[in-house]
């Protein structure tokens, strides 16, 4: 992130959900901060029995906009085609060499409620309850994460006392055939 | 000087100074008067002045307050574009921000566009969806992540932001 920072120009989207602490943080450190809540997009879309596409269809962001896209445990709330049609579109979003950071909970762990990550002092993420959204939850392994996303090669991974996993890939090839 | 007054109603273009700048003193910014678009009226058009303004009715077009306040109030409904020093989202609003202060959406907001500001403050559970751009003059204050990083790996804590040990 200090080298996408010191990019002249360089984007950043962040997927959601609004939380005031991260929206300051990436926009204190980032030239500019793409900020769409995908998490309650999606809430509206499974609430309205609508498809889970329609919580990013409307979104119209150019070919190859971002440097970086932080999609926290979005995933996590898809089931594997609604997760592979979302990285179809991730995919022509995202520049070449532009990094991705996934978050997925430990499938083994009992299942919380909603909670979203917000970053606090120290540049710690804290998990916060956001009771207003209702998703369902997918958490997967290691092996099925990466298997979600090709053409992204897996930079950074660390696990957490709470079972989370935080991955940071690095989208390294355009394929025809998945753009 | 300044009395508090209502735009009564459209207008191609609604001048809210009261005197021309340069009968003024140069030093003195007006902060007390305002005005309010009130939650019955409807402008298309454009604003320029010098004092606040604050929107509970609906308006479209361009607001030019450059050193004074912008308020849309939570049944405030704005499509355009703001010039201005702070601006408060409490209502829906469409288009695109300049504040040369600081930008505040609260709970309560429905923006989408573009901000460009000094500072930003968000509440969480806003209708947000934006393109973000900060005046990076207060970047020598923060730390940097580097910095961050060591902090991070020495204090054996909860998550923090692609900081932390390769497995």
């Amino acid at each position: 992130m200090e080298r996408m920072g010191e990019r002249q120009g360089a984007c950043l989207l962040d997927v959601g959900p609004i939380l005031g602490a991260n929206i300051v943080f990436f926009a204190r450190r980032i030239p500019r901060l793409f900020v769409c809540d995908l998490f309650r997009h999606l809430h509206e879309a499974l609430g309205g029995k609508r498809p889970p596409d329609t919580a990013w269809r409307h979104l119209e962001y150019p070919l190859k906009q971002f440097d970086g896209i932080v999609l926290w445990d979005f995933l996590d709330h898809l089931e594997k085609e609604g997760a592979l049609r979302l990285i179809r579109h991730i995919r022509r979003w995202i520049k070449p060499k532009g990094m991705l950071v996934v978050f997925s909970r430990d499938p083994d762990r009992s299942l919380e409620p909603f909670f979203a990550f917000e970053v606090q002092k120290e540049f710690r993420l804290h998990p916060r309850p956001i009771p207003r959204l209702s998703l369902p939850l997918y958490p997967r392994q290691n092996r099925a994460v990466m298997a979600l996303l090709p053409g992204f090669s897996s930079i950074k991974s660390f696990i957490y006392r709470n079972g989370v996993r935080e991955y940071l890939f690095r989208f390294e090839k355009t394929e025809p055939d998945m753009s | 000087m300044f009395e508090r007054r209502k735009a009564q109603s459209s207008g191609e273009k609604v001048e809210l100074a009261e005197k021309p700048m340069e009968n003024r003193p140069a030093t003195v910014t007006p902060k007390e008067g305002k005005t309010i678009i009130g939650e019955k009226i409807t402008i298309e058009g454009d604003i320029r002045g010098q004092e606040d303004l604050i929107i509970e009715g609906s308006m479209k077009g361009k607001i030019e307050l450059e050193t004074h306040q912008v308020i849309v109030g939570p049944k405030g409904r704005f499509e355009g574009e703001i010039h201005a020093d702070n601006v408060t989202i409490s209502g829906h609003l469409m288009g695109n921000i300049f504040a040369t202060g600081k930008v505040q959406i609260t709970r309560d907001a429905d923006f989408t566009g573009e901000i460009k500001a000094r500072t930003i403050s968000v509440e969480d559970g806003a209708f947000l969806k934006a393109v973000i751009e900060l005046e990076k003059k207060t970047q020598k204050a923060i730390p940097s992540i580097g910095k961050a990083v060591k902090e991070e790996t020495q204090a054996t804590a909860s998550p923090s932001l692609a900081a932390g040990k390769t497995p």
